[in-house]
């Protein structure tokens, strides 16, 4: 069976299995990556690539502009990227700060903890720019509502009700990558 | 203060902004709502998460997709890729992260070159292995002395590996026997029964018996000769593996191996045995035909 990159799109996006198994099958294709990243998993390339790609036909963002195989391998490895970082960082950077979980009593404990951690992690990638900017200015600025209202040019109210479609955002994608 | 009032509070809560008044009110509802816990762990989490990327992107790091971008050669703008090219000759992270997705756009290789890549891999790994390790000083003296501690078990290693994969890599002989009957001298053509050589496909050699009346002299290897005529093909002397012996008072056996690609061609073959009972006697005769058939 030939389909045009066009009738991949269609039929992911009306979630025929072909389309999606042809995808995943060209994001596996990167296997040879992967066998160099030890701790990166296949599954989760595989489930955030396919968040984005959903995410991008959706806002037709892909235009059928170039090779369709080719975009989703980038879109791919920008994926495998954000993944090798997030466990450098996961290495690098301090894993508690004041307002982190309490330390786990259990090492069972610990690693619900880290899990729930990497996913959060994971969804904070897939979320739009919109939500990112807004939870960088609340969870790094430190600003309240108000004054982010100021920043961005609404209400805080408006702000709130953001926050509210962020999170309802990233339950979405908690429960698509998970 | 009611619910949707106290969800609203928990981000700025997460990140210690709240009054005090709001505080205790929050932690007041706590055991009782777990609804307010959930949300609590919801916006910790999300505040780590943030806070842990804007810490990563601080240290100015070219982005996924900068750097997939670069390896695709899909940046057009010379200032942006010379910025890029910059930034990872100083940046070993954003450099170990372009070689982590540069296989992706490399083009593909054959099995064999990638076989032929890995074992020029294999053969650095080895060389690495016999470089004498460097001694206190900078010598390699005694180390050099050292160096057949490396190379003797390697090259046993090796010897027993070429062993291994040459018994598993060669074609293994597949012989089949067949013993012919001796067959009186009939010319008419179609009478009496011509034996049947079944030829299994994974034959690579027939050891044939080929039945030769007694004498009382027993001829020498010299004094034999056989030749096989395929169908509609050149005739064939037949020499490997030729031996004779003596079978009966009445018939001894010449034995030969004859190569099963020779016999592959489906019909009647003829051998005839030349056999010179004493080297100075005129020469015997012997005729024989068989079919072959493949299995």
């Amino acid at each position: 069976m030939n389909l045009s990159d066009q009738d991949i799109i269609e039929g992911f996006l009306a979630g025929r299995k072909t389309e999606y198994e042809i995808l995943a099958q060209w994001i596996k294709e990167l296997a040879h990556i992967r066998l160099r990243i030890k701790r990166v998993s296949a599954d989760e390339i595989v489930s955030d690539t396919m968040y984005k790609l959903l995410n991008n036909f959706r806002s037709d963002s892909f235009q059928l502009r170039g090779n369709l195989k080719s975009y989703v391998q980038a879109i791919a490895c920008y994926t495998i990227i954000d993944h090798v970082r997030y466990w450098r960082k996961y290495t690098d950077l301090p894993e508690r700060e004041d307002f982190d979980p309490p330390d786990p009593s259990s090492v069972e404990q610990d690693v619900e903890v880290r899990e729930e951690q990497s996913i959060a992690e994971r969804i904070f990638r897939l979320m739009s720019e919109e939500c990112r900017k807004l939870w960088h200015l609340r969870f790094v600025d430190e600003i309240n509502y108000e004054e982010i209202g100021a920043r961005l040019g609404i209400s805080e109210g408006n702000v709130k009700i953001r926050f509210h479609r962020c999170k309802k955002q990233a339950i979405t994608i908690r429960e698509k990558i998970t | 203060m009611d619910k949707s009032e106290l969800l609203d509070l928990i981000p700025p809560y997460v990140t210690g902004k709240v009054s005090d008044e709001e505080k205790a009110a929050i932690e007041r509802e706590l055991p009782n709502s777990k609804e307010l816990r959930d949300e609590i762990a919801f916006w910790r989490s999300a505040r780590v998460a943030t806070r842990k990327a804007a810490a990563y992107s601080a240290g100015g790091h070219l982005t996924s997709e900068q750097i997939v971008d670069y390896v695709r050669e899909a940046i057009s703008n010379p200032k942006e890729k010379l910025v890029i090219e910059r930034h990872l000759q100083a940046c070993d992270f954003c450099a170990e992260d372009l070689e982590i997705v540069k296989p992706a756009y490399e083009p593909s290789r054959s099995f064999f070159q990638r076989v032929i890549a890995q074992t020029k891999t294999t053969l650095k790994l080895v060389g690495e292995f016999f470089v004498p390790p460097q001694l206190p000083g900078g010598k390699r003296g005694l180390a050099m002395v050292l160096r057949p501690i490396y190379a003797l078990p390697m090259l046993a290693v090796l010897v027993v590996s070429g062993v291994i994969i040459y018994q598993l890599t060669s074609p293994q002989e597949y012989a089949v026997s067949f013993a012919l009957q001796f067959q009186t001298q009939d010319r008419s053509s179609g009478s009496g029964e011509v034996p049947t050589l079944t030829l299994d496909k994974r034959a690579t050699v027939i050891h044939m018996s080929v039945p030769i009346p007694h004498a009382i002299i027993q001829p020498t290897m010299g004094n034999i000769t056989l030749t096989l005529f395929p169908p509609d093909e050149k005739p064939i002397q037949l020499t490997q593996g030729l031996s004779w012996s003596v079978g009966s008072s009445t018939f001894d056996t010449a034995k030969v191996e004859i190569p099963a690609s020779i016999l592959h061609t489906i019909g009647t073959y003829s051998l005839h045995a030349t056999v010179k009972y004493t080297p100075t006697s005129e020469p015997f005769e012997y005729s024989y035909r068989f079919k072959s058939l493949p299995d």
